[in-house]
């Protein structure tokens, strides 16, 4: 569609058309409020630390996990939009998983968040694909040679997450603490856990 | 419930160490601008009121972002959002499945 609506800065744009829609009855401003505070402050990597520390720690949680992506995160409480069909690949240092949406910015939210600004990028969505070894050196992860990379398409069907390797030197840490090692980069791919 | 200012209160921004420090996911701001979550929050709302399928949402954002991406070869997610008002010749380009081929998918 062009309009000349297209034209208007997006952040008059939004207003424009939020007003309308509150003012027709459409939607209403708690609703929205509510998806962008929760978004804000309630969802976020942390929740994804949560799954990856359990599952570091408990074998036939991590084996569920890998089964049924959703339906074990589901278990720890964590639902909702984009979380529909989560798949969790687990990383190795032979092989490393490395996740993109090559066509807009599909994510599993429910264990991320909102994804970051670099992720949304097209250099970042068509790159990672033709050269992922030098996309990830550049985020500071240089893999040997002999690690394989695998690229993965996240997409309304399937929307993906990585397991990250289990660093070593964290083996007497808690769950808790593991939580706090894991980052949402290593769960994108783009790093991978350091040891603590 | 938000603060007096909401959404559109500068401090929202500016305020980056304090008790009032907006949330941030790995160091990064979830909304870069007041207008994303309005825009956001909108999306979401009327997906819930039953007025907007997600599936036709998405296909819609793909078809901006493909026609976009096809005027602006060299261009970033950033200004995506801010100039593909601005420039109409952003229209009417290839669809961005044709420009790229999705990677095989692992069978997990």
């Amino acid at each position: 569609m062009t309009t000349g609506a297209d034209r208007i800065d997006p952040a008059l744009r939004a207003e424009a058309l939020a007003s309308l829609l509150i003012e027709r009855g459409l939607v209403d401003q708690a609703t929205m409020d509510n998806f962008i505070k929760t978004y804000e402050q309630s969802v976020g990597p942390m929740n994804g630390a949560r799954v990856v520390a359990r599952a570091w720690t408990d074998p036939e949680y991590e084996e569920r996990l890998l089964a049924d992506g959703t339906a074990a995160i589901a278990e720890m409480g964590f639902k909702g939009p984009q979380g529909e069909h989560i798949v969790v690949l687990r990383n190795t240092p032979q092989v490393h998983h490395v996740v993109v949406c090559t066509l807009c910015s599909c994510y599993p939210w429910p264990v991320l968040g909102l994804p970051p600004s670099w992720y949304k990028d097209p250099s970042y969505r068509s790159r990672i694909v033709r050269e992922p070894r030098a996309v990830l050196a550049e985020f500071g992860l240089e893999l040997g040679d002999d690690v394989e990379i695998r690229v993965v398409d996240s997409s309304s069907e399937v929307r993906y997450m990585v397991l990250p390797v289990r660093p070593a030197g964290a083996e007497r840490l808690s769950e808790d603490e593991l939580a706090a090692l894991v980052t949402r980069d290593a769960m994108v791919g783009v790093a991978e856990v350091a040891a603590p | 419930m938000n603060a007096p200012g909401g959404h559109a209160d500068p401090a929202y921004l500016l305020d980056s160490s304090g008790p009032a420090a907006p949330p941030r996911d790995n160091g990064e701001l979830v909304f870069a601008a007041p207008w994303e979550s309005r825009a956001f929050g909108l999306a979401l709302a009327l997906n819930e009121a039953g007025l907007i399928e997600w599936e036709d949402f998405r296909r819609a954002l793909i078809r901006e972002i493909g026609a976009w991406e096809a005027a602006h070869p060299s261009g970033r997610a950033g200004t995506h959002r801010q100039r593909q008002g601005a420039d109409r010749s952003a229209r009417g380009g290839r669809p961005c499945r044709d420009a790229r081929r999705p990677p095989r998918r692992p069978r997990p």
